[in-house]
């Protein structure tokens, strides 16, 4: 699991993440990841090359998220694969964080 | 295709699990959804059995057995145990998140099972946790 990040615009920050989002790769980036989020305002996490993803993968979305909504932040996710929507589906992780399939809606989401 | 396994109940084996399940998928000529539910749904198990299923004991009793099958267009996948006596399935799901801020990421691997899994089934012999999860190959 790698995690990519560039800067969108002066406030939105683009974290790409790659690879397997299992409990090997949550450990991996977990902490630079909630550092990360919780220190910028507007976050999209890119998850388009996120192959595969459990709990302990979406562990590491979350403490993302509450890093980032501790600073007053906001993140939202993108363009995950059938499968990997289907375990955020389930685990109802699309209903609390902006789950997108396109980068404008994804800025939309962290800019509202 | 009838392959076997056994590995230690630390979230260390995961990896070999993984490639295993790869490895049989790439033999099988799986699907790629199919490999997703199988890895996905042996990660969730595995963890249940690491995490909970050995409070005491001696390190050499904290084995998983692993064993793939295929009948017909389904993949069998048994998983034992010598933990705890413990039953994933008849875990209730936690309850749905208002917000990020009372949100868990735990507690929903069952729900994950029970999703990906075509049809789940447990049972408990001779000290033995037996989870048996069955999988379609044109799922």
């Amino acid at each position: 699991m790698e995690m990519i990040v560039d800067a969108l615009s002066d406030d939105i920050t683009r974290v790409h993440l790659v690879g397997r989002l299992d409990i090997l790769g949550a450990e991996k980036i977990d902490l630079k990841f909630s550092a990360l989020c919780g220190s910028r305002r507007k976050i999209i996490v890119d998850l388009s090359e996120v192959s595969f993803l459990a709990s302990m993968g979406m562990r590491t979305i979350l403490i993302g998220a509450k890093a980032a909504g501790a600073n007053g932040g906001k993140i939202a996710l993108l363009k995950p694969a059938p499968e990997v929507e289907e375990v955020l589906t389930i685990a109802n992780i699309n209903t609390i964080i902006p789950l997108v399939h396109d980068l404008e809606a994804a800025i939309g989401a962290v800019s509202s | 295709m009838q392959e076997k396994l056994v590995v230690s109940a630390k979230l260390v084996e995961f990896a070999r699990v993984c490639n295993w399940i790869k490895a049989l998928a790439l033999r099988s000529v799986l699907p790629q959804s199919t490999l997703f539910a199988i890895q996905l749904c042996c990660e969730e198990a595995l963890s249940n059995i690491a995490r909970y299923g050995f409070a005491h004991g001696d390190a050499s009793s904290r084995e998983v057995q692993l064993s793939v099958e295929q009948a017909g267009d389904l993949i069998i996948l048994t998983i034992k145990d010598r933990g705890m006596a413990f039953n994933p399935l008849g875990v209730p799901p936690p309850p749905k998140p208002a917000t990020v801020e009372e949100a868990s990421a735990g507690g929903w691997g069952i729900q994950l099972i029970r999703k990906f899994a075509r049809s789940q089934a447990y049972e408990r012999r001779d000290g033995v946790n037996c989870l048996t999860l069955c999988f379609g190959i044109d799922c």
